[in-house]
């Protein structure tokens, strides 16, 4: 990268060839006034907020203008300065800005640039647009009457979350922004993220269950990681009087664009389930408060009775309580599993059987943006690893190919080059797949075999071939593995298949940190005598229902009242997310810091040291 | 009795004036008169494409006598017919009159005598929809030679001698603009003609794709050669359905007859061509948002550079240019450049068609060479109509500007025209007489521009708007007396922050209004009078003369807003309610209603 000089406001400045002006005045803490530039989105220098002069003569936007050798920039003369005004004055006339009725008073890019040009006297009249408001959502508002129309909400639907829900309806005055074909946005193709209003400059789009709730400035922020899959997203967390008012997701780590789906920056928020703040014993059908320290008295008492005792834990827990609470189930004798562990015990002994090595394994998922073909098994991505699918769709946007199977409804059909939806048992699929690529395009050719082999799979014999066409084809081509597979049959084909191509892989589990791939799990009596289960925020794991159900007595450690403590014997309080803190391994391998957003309230202040005194009650 | 052929035209001007009714009649006759074998229909009878002086309508010519009958009614063609067909009589009352007497042939018109024609060769001359009269006026054969004898570099150097300049706005040398694309280094490259033609009243480029759709795919086949490009597109708007017809008809035979697709002319060369059909908003005519839309995205503009040239559809260069630029082309090959430059000025050679509106005799499409003075125009258009005095002229549509009487002697070309504050534009010129109100033109101007912003950019969005509704109060007499100075600072700003060339220029008509008819802005807003009495808001209200008025109640039935009532002796109007129209005092047939206090 070739380096050029150039000039601003008198001042001499290197940059990197190809760079915007902008970007290179940044890096040299000179900031341009802007509205419509987002550092994750292509610039589109719609707002001309951020004109300068060039060579003394011409007027350019910073944000689309390249460095070259010896540019004169200034970004303050008086004529800049006047046009900037005027623009500003339009566009805050123009729209329904009165400040102190709008939720983005005092965290509003628009109303800084007001102050810091001076704006605060007007020269030109308001237009009072009346434009219907958009609240169908169950979390995000759109009011046109605020939008300055610089699309940062629509490059962000389509460019960072690979969409393109949002877009600009109308031109001239009536241009605003629509969802869809103009559609409430609850009855359009929206996948709730919220990206939309994270990014918006202005009032014009907004968070419902935040607004009014207090300005970013005045709240304590928390930047820590979001654990509700194993993507990991970096979160920024807003909070007031230890309530919790937003999460947006990190801006710095651009290559997610500061990116959070609905679990980690909506659910949180709306979660109004009653918290666990004693330990409750339930005795002849009525339930028994009791103190913390009793409580564990209790449980100690219960495992030592128990003869098989099976501990399980939530998948979403720091590595520090899974470390503690799994040293004090084996001090106590316990068979000891983590949700969505199984899961990688079985892809251990397929990996050890097919002597595979781990260079398959990627370790950064935003990989899957530079492949050329990707081959996702199981599309349950979309709901469980909501940030990945967005890669996976910008990926398929921008020319991946892009193969789907899936037992049940395709949820990427609209951006998949091939979808395949096959019943149950998919495993002939894979092996059918497996065995041509094995095979050569000879077995390819001969259509009757496949269709015997396929029998009861209503699968296309010609799909199949394609599939396999495509694999052989691609230079670079990423395996997906959706967490919703657990038969061993699927992972073995499919990862013999990567072997054979050198395919790369991405395989998911059910639990965010994967730290339980380096932990000792060995899977639980499914009948036990006493079971313990750290659900922690989990409320609704099938495992842990079944492993309840079949235990005589169970001991449910959780953070808020479910289906699992009602059935429990014995219900002792765990912290909330926000209440823990240590830390946590992604998808990607990396450790990340999880930090504590709020001071736990109840009488549990540490898990570890709960359960390193709970191991010493032996 | 002479081997005749009758030429039609059925431009569009002249189909909504009837043209196919009078066809229908004229075949009506011939069947009579059992003319059949002397005028087959496929060979006697053409349909063309626009002739020219569309207000003339429906309008024939036959030939070889060169007879030319406008204005026609059906019941005229059974003269025609009986008298010159049959008895070689040419029908004198039906001939069109200029400056008092009347015109035989229709070379001889004056609107057609000052007039050169290059871009418009053919149009009015040929059946646009047949390849075969295209082909026996010399059609296809600048392409063969360009593709069989010619190099690459060569015919580049050829376009950039001739000097053609762009026409579709901007003025940017073709020769150089074809260089940038040649020179890129990419396997695929397209050629794109620009056909969206959004000006209010512009029509020149569509009578060009109505009435020699060949020529521009011949232009276009020349280009590709040229640039090494193997596709092009032409863009048309949707509201142009004979265009689109007769394109689509001219790419189908020109393909069957090998005049597209591969190895043209028996050489390597490939070329097709497909057309497109815009939505029709005015934007999309500008380059980059016309080409997002061709790539099925939303017609927005998009930052430049990267320029179409070396970065367009789809990414890969492009060369866009406008209809007329591409039909002069073929004959820019044929004739040799030397030839193209000796016509017109010095920096602007060429011709360039005006779409011709506004008070004047003829109104329609004019075809003048370069330098011709906005006088001559005039003149050739049967000059300014009604016997009234020329007050300005308003060139190059919502984008340009007004030029006022002290300059009626300047030529029309590039860099005249940009120095007394216009453009050439697409070639809108529409003639301005003494009645008119240019507040009132800025206004109708702006308010188009305003009507199409994309929304993009606020200085376009907004600015526009605001300048607008200043207007908009001048005109009621709301005036204030900073509303000048904020009108100008406000065209400043837009003119220089807009995104793209709509909103740049968007402010232009006011521009140039102010410049030249400040006063007559002054007089608006200071006395609260509009001197061409244009404005109906600043005009007092009408009253009726008592003693004249003979209560027939005409006036009653005019008023648009019932602002008069009866009386036994006479009518009166209620001068609150009274807007000054003026419509009463039209139609008073003993001119008893005038304007003004009763007192
Ligand atoms: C708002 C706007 C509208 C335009 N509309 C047209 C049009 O209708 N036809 C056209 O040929 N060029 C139009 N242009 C100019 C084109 O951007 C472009 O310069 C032209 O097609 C280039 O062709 P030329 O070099 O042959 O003139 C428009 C430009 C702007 C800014
Ligand atoms: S969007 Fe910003 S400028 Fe507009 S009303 Fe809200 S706070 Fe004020
Ligand atoms: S809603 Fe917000 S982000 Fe979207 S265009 Fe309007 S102001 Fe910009
Ligand atoms: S100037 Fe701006 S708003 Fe106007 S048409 Fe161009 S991009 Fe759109
Ligand atoms: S920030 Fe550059 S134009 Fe908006």
């Amino acid at each position: 990268m070739s380096t050029v000089k150039f000039t601003v406001d008198g001042e001499k400045i290197s940059a990197e060839k190809g760079e915007t002006v902008m970007s290179a005045c940044k890096k040299h803490g000179i900031d341009i006034p802007k509205l419509c530039q987002h550092d994750a989105m292509e610039n589109v220098m719609a707002c001309r907020v951020c004109i300068v002069e060039v060579n003394g003569e011409q007027i350019q936007p910073a944000c689309g203008l390249k460095v070259e050798e010896d540019l004169e920039i200034k970004t303050e003369t008086d004529e800049i300065k006047k046009y900037r005004r005027m623009n500003l004055e339009l566009i805050y006339r123009s729209e329904n800005h009165y400040c102190m009725f709008c939720e983005s008073d005092g965290d509003c890019e628009l109303q800084d640039l007001m102050w810091e040009n001076g704006i605060d006297y007007f020269e030109h009249p308001r237009l009072f647009p009346d434009r219907p408001i958009d609240s169908s959502h169950e979390h995000i508002v759109i009011d046109n009457n605020r939008c300055i129309r610089c699309g940062r909400c629509v490059r962000a639907c389509e460019e960072v979350v690979g969409n393109q829900t949002l877009a600009f309806g109308g031109r001239g005055l009536e241009n605003e922004i629509v969802a869809d074909a103009d559609v409430p946005l609850k009855e359009s193709t929206c996948v709730s993220c919220g990206m939309c209003l994270q990014v918006c400059p202005t009032g014009a789009i907004f968070n419902k269950h935040s607004m009014f709730k207090g300005i970013k400035d005045e709240c304590d922020l928390t930047e820590s990681t979001c654990l509700r899959c194993s993507v990991g997203c970096e979160t920024e967390i807003y909070t007031r009087t230890g309530h919790l008012v937003e999460i947006e997701g990190a801006e710095s780590e651009m290559e997610s664009g500061g990116q959070l789906c609905e679990m980690g920056r909506f659910e949180p928020l709306v979660d109004r389930t009653e918290k666990i703040d004693d330990v409750i014993y339930k005795e002849n059908e009525t339930e028994k408060e009791m103190s913390l320290a009793k409580g564990l008295e209790k449980a100690a008492e219960v495992l030592d009775e128990g003869d098989k005792i099976s501990a399980m834990a939530s998948g979403n827990l720091t590595n520090e309580v899974l470390d503690s609470f799994s040293e004090a189930m084996r001090t106590h004798g316990a068979l000891f599993d983590v949700v969505g562990a199984k899961r990688h015990r079985f892809e251990k002994e397929v990996k050890r059987r097919i002597n595979m090595i781990e260079g398959h394994f990627i370790d950064d998922i935003t990989e899957v943006m530079k492949a050329d073909h990707i081959l996702l098994y199981d599309t349950s991505v979309r709901d469980t690893h909501p940030v990945l699918a967005s890669y996976i769709r910008r990926a398929a946007m921008n020319g991946t190919r892009l193969i789907t199977i899936d037992a049940y409804e395709d949820r990427f059909w609209e951006h998949s080059d091939i979808s395949i939806s096959v019943e149950s048992p998919k495993t002939q699929l894979t092996r059918l797949i497996n065995q041509v690529v094995r095979e050569g395009k000879g077995s390819i050719e001969d259509l009757t075999r496949v269709s015997s082999i396929l029998g009861g799979l209503r699968v296309h014999p010609r799909d199949v071939m394609q599939v396999v066409k495509h694999l052989e084809e691609s230079t670079y081509d990423i395996i997906i593995l959706g967490s919703e597979i657990i038969d061993r049959w699927s992972i073995r084909h499919i990862f013999e298949l990567a072997k054979l191509e050198g395919s790369y892989l991405i395989s998911l589990n059910q639990a965010s940190n994967q730290y339980i791939r380096s932990l000792e799990t060995e899977g639980v009596y499914e009948e036990p005598d006493v079971a313990y289960v750290l659900a922690g925020d989990e409320d609704d794991q099938e495992d842990m229902k079944k492993l309840i159900e079949n235990a005589d007595f169970s001991i449910v450690q959780a953070s808020k009242r479910s289906e699992l403590t009602e059935k429990a014997d014995l219900v002792i309080p765990s912290l909330t997310m926000f209440e823990r803190e240590g830390t946590s391994v992604n998808i990607n391998g990396e450790e990340k810091e999880v930090e504590r957003v709020m001071e736990p309230k109840g009488e549990l202040k540490s898990e570890r040291e709960f359960f390193e005194e709970l191991a010493e009650k032996r | 009795m002479t081997r005749r052929e009758i030429l039609i035209c059925s431009g569009t001007g002249c189909l909504s004036a009837g043209a196919e009714e009078i066809e229908d009649k004229l075949m009506d006759e011939l069947w009579k008169h059992e003319l059949e074998d002397k005028y087959p229909v496929t060979r006697a009878i053409k349909r063309t494409g626009c002739m020219g002086p569309c207000n003339l309508g429906p309008m024939i010519i036959i030939r070889p006598e060169d007879t030319f009958y406008g204005n026609l009614e059906p019941s005229d063609v059974e003269t025609i017919v009986e008298e010159h067909l049959l008895k070689d009589r040419v029908v004198r009352n039906l001939l069109i009159e200029d400056d008092g007497h009347k015109v035989e042939e229709f070379q001889k018109l004056d609107f057609i005598q000052g007039q050169k024609k290059i871009v418009m060769r053919n149009s009015g001359d040929i059946d646009p929809s047949s390849l075969e009269d295209y082909l026996e006026n010399d059609g296809y054969m600048a392409a063969r030679k360009a593709i069989t004898d010619m190099e690459r570099e060569e015919i580049i150097e050829e376009i950039k001698e001739s000097g053609l300049r762009g026409r579709g706005g901007a003025g940017f040398p073709t020769g150089l603009k074809w260089e940038f694309t040649a020179r890129e280094d990419e396997d695929e490259k397209y050629v794109v003609c620009n056909g969206d033609e959004g000006d209010p009243g512009a029509f020149m480029d569509r009578s060009v794709l109505e009435g020699d759709p060949h020529s521009i795919i011949e232009g276009m086949m020349i280009a590709g050669y040229a640039v090494g490009a193997n596709k092009g597109y032409i863009y048309v708007r949707a509201e142009y359905p004979l265009a689109i017809r007769n394109l689509q008809k001219a790419i189908r035979d020109a393909e069957s007859e090998g005049y597209l697709g591969e190895n043209l002319f028996n050489t390597q060369f490939d070329f097709n061509v497909e057309l497109r059909v815009g939505a029709g908003a005015f934007v999309c005519g500008e380059e980059t948002a016309l080409l997002s839309s061709i790539e099925g995205k939303q017609g927005r503009p998009k930052y430049r550079p990267p320029y179409p040239a070396q970065s367009g559809l789809w990414d890969q260069p492009t060369v866009i240019n406008n209809v007329e630029t591409f039909a002069n082309i073929p004959i820019i090959i044929e004739k040799g450049s030397e030839w193209f430059d000796d016509i017109g000025t010095e920096g602007s050679s060429g011709t360039k068609v005006f779409a011709v509106a506004g008070d004047v005799g003829n109104t329609g499409l004019v075809e003048a060479e370069m330098g011709t003075t906005i006088e001559e125009m005039i003149d050739i258009a049967g000059g300014v109509a009604g016997g009234k005095d020329f007050k300005a002229v308003q060139i190059g549509g919502p984008a340009g500007g007004t030029i006022p009487e002290e300059h009626i002697d300047l030529p029309i070309d590039y860099d005249s025209l940009e120095e007394a504050g216009t453009i050439m534009g697409s070639g809108g010129f529409i003639v301005l007489d003494e009645d008119t109100c240019m507040v009132d033109v800025a206004k109708f101007f702006l308010d188009f521009t305003q009507e199409e912003s994309c929304g993009k950019c606020p200085p376009c969005r907004l600015g526009t708007k605001r300048m607008l509704d200043i207007l908009d109060k001048i005109t009621k007499g709301e005036g204030e007396s900073e509303d000048l100075e904020t009108l100008e600072e406000l065209a400043e700003t837009v003119q220089n922050t807009s995104f793209c060339g709509l909103g740049q220029a968007s402010p232009n008509p006011v521009l140039s209004t102010l410049r030249f008819f400040r006063e007559e802005y002054e007089a608006h807003v200071n006395e609260k009078e509009c001197p061409t009495g244009t404005c109906k808001a600043l005009v007092e209200a009408f009253y009726i003369d008592e003693e004249a008025c003979v209560t027939c109640g005409k006036c009653t039935e005019v008023c648009p807003v019932d602002a008069i009532s009866s009386g036994d002796e006479s009518y009166s109007i209620d001068p609150d309610t009274c807007i000054s129209c003026g419509e009463c005092a039209q139609v008073c047939p003993v001119e008893a209603i005038s304007e003004g206090d009763n007192e």
